[in-house]
């Protein structure tokens, strides 16, 4: 069952979907559903031996092309709507035990290829407003499958963070006439501490406010608002710079650091976007190697982010990690 | 220019074209197969027709995070 409920309070759609309660968790290696199937085992979600990068709908999805009517009748001041969308799984390689940390600059790159055309594809549907991809890693980060994947969910609305950020960027447009992205990077260049990493076309840095201790953002250099719009060079560079961030973010405590990757996107809804900037967003949990940073109080229940680091003393400590795990 | 554009706008639906020059640009070489399970749930597998030089996949370099170790 999965519907959309609308908060009026926090004027925002939350999605339930009760069926995700049974879903696959932390299988055995030899029930991995997105391995290769194999003869004499039990079919995967894979119906071949090999393969390069898989997309798939998710057997448990949140938002489906064709939703069921909601179970329960909304009002005029909590409205309820059909969760139309899609979520997929794309599996990133058939290696069970791999990271993005393991993939080769070409892989990396054929699988950005794929992210801009599921996005192109599926924000193609005059029924989604914003193509969302998105990895989470780790058990820290409460992952169900080990096996290397991320996910794309295509919403019927822009949620509330893109949301947020392009409102944001039209009234920066509309003070100053240019974008906020592309101020922001070229203010974090001019000051340098908290730049990660600068390879051409695209710029890394923690953020001057990051709500967690290791946050970086990648922005490309030109201004472009979707994956698909990025020239070949300016995707073999976003390949190479997720190598580089994702070895060194293990690198900097000595394991795979867990993550979640949030590339935001320009939304699809037909509105007037030009001022939202394509970028993608790191989230690593841990603020030590031995402490995770969890929503508490302030951040849950206020929603006002409390950091326990600075950016200017992270960046380095994430520069020194990437030019260590480079040269490993 | 776009890697790829639809005829009309994003939300418009219409097949993909492709604008790509540069003859080793995986948008450009990729292959997609498309299939439907029983369950009606869609399926892609993406591959390429060359294995480039460094399209090796190399042995993990740390191991995985246990939840005890955060």
């Amino acid at each position: 069952m999965s519907e959309l409920r609308w908060n009026p309070f926090l004027g925002e759609w939350v999605i339930t979907a009760t069926h995700r309660q049974d879903r696959t968790f932390l299988p055995p290696r030899d029930y991995c559903p997105l391995c290769p199937s194999r003869p004499g085992a039990a079919p995967t979600e894979i119906d071949r031996s090999d393969f390069e990068v898989a997309v798939f709908e998710n057997r448990f999805p949140s938002l489906r092309p064709v939703p069921e009517e909601p179970a329960i009748e909304g009002t005029d001041l909590q409205p309820v709507r059909p969760s139309v969308g899609a979520c997929e799984v794309v599996v990133y390689t058939p290696r069970h035990d791999a990271t993005l940390a393991d993939a080769s600059v070409t892989h990396l790159e054929r699988l950005v290829a794929v992210w801009a055309h599921r996005t192109l594809e599926l924000g193609a549907s005059p029924d989604v407003d914003c193509v969302f991809v998105f990895e989470n890693k780790g058990e820290a980060i409460g992952v169900t499958l080990h096996h290397p994947h991320g996910q794309i969910y295509a919403y019927p609305y822009v949620p509330p963070v893109i949301g947020r950020e392009a409102e944001a960027a039209r009234a920066h447009a509309a003070d100053h006439g240019s974008c906020l992205w592309c101020r922001a990077r070229a203010e974090e260049l001019a000051d340098g501490r908290r730049i990660v990493v600068d390879n051409g076309s695209w710029v890394a840095s923690v953020p001057f406010a990051a709500r967690w201790p290791y946050e970086v953002h990648l922005v490309s250099r030109r201004h472009v608002g979707w994956l698909h719009e990025l020239e070949a060079d300016e995707r073999r560079d976003l390949a190479s710079l997720l190598r580089s961030l994702i070895r060194g973010y293990d690198r900097l405590f000595d394991f795979s650091l867990p993550y979640i990757m949030a590339v935001h996107q320009r939304p699809t809804d037909g509105a007037d976007r030009d001022d939202y900037h394509l970028h993608i967003e790191f989230y690593p949990p841990n603020r030590t190697a031995t402490k995770l940073k969890y929503l508490a109080g302030s951040e849950a229940g206020a929603g006002a982010f409390i950091n326990d680091t600075l950016p200017e003393q992270t960046a380095p400590q994430l520069r020194a990690a990437i030019e260590e795990a480079a040269d490993a | 220019m776009r890697l790829w554009e639809h005829t009309g706008t994003i939300r418009s639906g219409e097949p993909l074209t492709l604008h790509s020059d540069a003859p080793d640009d995986p948008a450009r070489t990729m292959t997609i197969e498309r299939s439907v399970r029983d369950d009606g749930r869609y399926l892609l597998y993406y591959s390429w027709p060359v294995a480039e030089a460094d399209d090796v996949v190399s042995e993990p370099h740390s191991e995985p995070a246990d939840a005890a170790d955060v």
